[in-house]
């Protein structure tokens, strides 16, 4: 990589850029900007964005930077084909929905107007009988009866076209729900799947992982500081024997022998790390996931457990800047 | 009554809420569907929940039957007399063969 920054420019594999000056946050964004020049190094993918920055106050979601690690070896899960088919149905089944608002306005306009044309035509109507019982029709007022019940009967047509309309619109929202209900169903399996991949793709490196873990030098381990988040004190983590129910994952990985035929069920739930338990130590947790990823962007080291950027590079099997 | 129905879990979420908010405007939940009594508030909310959800909310407007001014006489007789049959088994198709009351397919497209 190489990266150029203040005027000065910086090459390598393993580089130490602490103390000059750089913000952290901005050399992240340039990792993750392609077209930035900056910094020329591969840019970024949903790994890095999980663990390209390894800083004590990180989050880590451990079960998918693990799938996304596996996926960065070439692991494929078997559930991607079906994956993707359900991504081509579900993107092309876009419901649409007919503008119904305008559809209930038409209606309710309609209907008001029919209603004031009938009562006009029975209220013209009664004045021309009055006039025809008394004698003397005025020519006027049975032209606009008549007039009237010509309007009447168009009105008439028009709200039937609009009730139709609206009944029609109905029709055409109740087919695109079920075409909306058929993509939750397929977004739903997908989902399904995914978790299962993540599953396999997880179950593919977690031997990898734990090795991993064990691998890394002691003061990564020992580097986590005890006063973040709900983070579980590490002490004991190099230590060996001892059956303590409150020791971490990460001292139970350490000292969890691959195998253990003879042991228990109940006794091998009990030793038995799961990627959970890792949630709370995500430094160490980060870069043993980065040990065992195929990274070619660098990651960003702000923690003090590094004193030398190459020692970090070679912890981490990866390019890496100490900032 | 107004028949509200959330079709969509997010539309589902708040039509809990306002439920939960104003229990006295409720008639009966349904999972996504509730009744809301027919007061302009029970319309404020379910316009509320359409306004926010868009299509995902659909409102009807419901009311009882009544079977004896907005159903034909021989509508409610078949239907009496079909739970009346002999046999559990019988579909209605069969019952009504040799009888003077109304084949489905009568029914089938007769507004009501």
């Amino acid at each position: 990589m190489r990266v150029r920054a203040n005027g000065v420019e910086h090459r390598g594999q393993a580089l130490d850029l602490r103390g000059t000056g750089i913000e952290v946050r901005d050399l992240f964004q340039w990792l993750r900007d392609e077209t930035d020049d900056r910094i020329q190094s591969p840019t970024g993918g949903p790994l890095h964005q999980q663990v390209g920055w390894i800083k004590p106050s990180m989050t880590l979601d451990v079960r998918r930077a693990l799938a996304n690690a596996a996926r960065s070896l070439g692991r494929m899960p078997p559930q991607q084909e079906h994956i993707d088919r359900l991504d081509a149905r579900i993107e092309a089944i876009s419901p649409t929905f007919p503008d119904l608002e305008r559809a209930r306005k038409r209606v309710a306009r309609t209907g008001e107007e029919l209603d004031g044309h009938r009562e006009r035509v029975a209220r013209l109507s009664g004045r021309l009988e009055e006039q025809r019982v008394r004698g003397a029709v005025e020519r006027e007022l049975e032209d606009s009866v008549s007039a009237a019940i010509r309007r009447l009967s168009e009105v008439e047509t028009e709200a039937i076209a609009a009730r139709q309309a609206l009944d029609d619109a109905l029709d055409r929202a109740r087919r695109a729900r079920d075409r909306q209900e058929t993509r939750l169903s397929l977004v739903d399996r997908r989902e399904n799947l995914k978790r299962e991949a993540r599953a396999w793709l997880l179950e593919a490196v977690w031997p990898q992982f734990l090795r991993a873990i064990r691998s890394l030098p002691p003061e990564v381990l020992e580097s986590v500081p005890l006063d973040y988040g709900r983070s579980v004190p590490l002490e004991g983590v190099r230590s060996t024997g001892g059956t303590s129910e409150n020791r971490n994952a990460l001292d139970r990985s350490m000292n969890r022998r691959e195998s253990r035929p003879n042991t228990s069920k109940a006794e091998n739930r009990r030793t038995m790390v799961r990627p959970s338990d890792f949630t709370e130590t995500p430094v160490p947790t980060a870069c043993a996931i980065v040990r065992i990823a195929r990274m070619h962007t660098p990651v960003l080291l702000a923690v003090d457990c590094f004193d030398r950027a190459v020692r970090a590079r070679a912890a981490l099997d990866a390019p890496v800047i100490l900032v | 009554m107004l028949l509200v129905i959330a079709h969509s879990s997010a539309a589902r979420q708040s039509l809990r809420n306002v439920c939960n908010g104003y229990p006295d405007v409720v008639i009966r939940r349904f999972g996504r569907a509730v009744t809301f009594r027919e007061t302009e508030l029970g319309a404020l909310l379910a316009l509320r929940l359409r306004e926010k959800h868009a299509t995902a909310v659909q409102l009807e407007r419901t009311e009882a039957l009544n079977e004896f001014r907005d159903v034909p006489d021989r509508v409610r007789e078949a239907a009496v007399a079909y739970e009346a049959r002999d046999h559990r088994s019988t579909p209605y198709a069969a019952f009504v063969t040799g009888t003077a009351h109304p084949s489905v397919e009568d029914l089938r497209n007769v507004d009501l």
